[in-house]
């Protein structure tokens, strides 16, 4: 069976403000609400 | 349904800013229904922004009670979710509205770049006025539903005063008063054609 698509997927999402990383390869995948 | 929770400055509204594109992320990829998001596209990204909305939620509303800001981003990729999507932020509206004695709506449009400054800085405004103020709006075109609130009919005049001041700070940073609609009896204190260069490019005598 193949696995469905995430509704929205994301990977190594970063971040930065000045010298402050926020958000440092944040991967995540949303599926679709049932 | 997923849930993000995190201490105060995890990032938690950075993450959904970014995974809407409001805020650019300095590195990663996104795909949508399995499609890469091109985000070198200005045209392409008011698409995307269209099916990933953010809803970024200041004050008491019900479901958060007691939570001083909150963000829930809400997907709706086609007709039907999009349909219940409108369903829902019409029911906001009546329920702000129906829990506060003293309701003043408002519509305002920042530089979309400026959204997450202009929300952010709410809260600013709702201790020094003493009133709440609920936010919401379409991210992918700037425009701001400000919902202001008081308990009692002698807050008016405070309500009042900070839609004075929010719509400045709108002016300031670049935006537009009108919002979807017009100036109105309302807004014509705070309105000046020099100071909205929307309306400026309307006035003949610099056609």
């Amino acid at each position: 069976m193949t696995a469905a698509v995430p509704i929205l997927r994301a990977e190594g999402i970063s971040k930065n403000y000045g010298s402050k990383a926020i958000l440092k390869e944040v991967s995540l995948a949303l599926d679709r609400g049932k | 349904m997923k849930v993000l929770i995190g201490p105060s400055g995890a990032g938690k509204s950075t993450l959904l800013q970014c995974l809407n594109l409001l805020v650019m992320p300095d590195a990663g990829r996104i795909w949508l229904e399995g499609r890469e998001v091109d985000r070198s596209r200005r045209k392409g990204l008011h698409g995307y922004r269209r099916q990933v909305g953010i809803i970024f939620l200041v004050g008491d509303l019900l479901p958060f009670r007691g939570v001083a800001r909150a963000g829930a981003l809400l997907l709706a990729p086609d007709s039907e979710k999009r349909a219940r999507l409108w369903d829902v932020r019409k029911e906001v509206s009546l329920r702000i509205k129906g829990k506060n004695p003293v309701y003043i709506p408002e519509d305002v449009v920042v530089p979309v770049a400026g959204i997450a400054e202009f929300v952010g800085r709410i809260p600013e405004f709702e201790r020094r006025f003493e009133i709440a103020i609920h936010a919401f709006g379409h991210a992918g075109d700037g425009n701001i539903h400000l919902n202001l609130t008081a308990r009692s009919e002698s807050d008016r005049p405070r309500v009042e005063a900070a839609i004075g001041e929010l719509l400045r700070l709108v002016l300031a940073m670049g935006g537009t008063i009108s919002g979807e609609h017009g100036i109105g009896a309302v807004k014509r204190e705070v309105f000046h054609p020099d100071h909205d260069h929307h309306f400026r490019g309307l006035e003949p005598r610099n056609s």
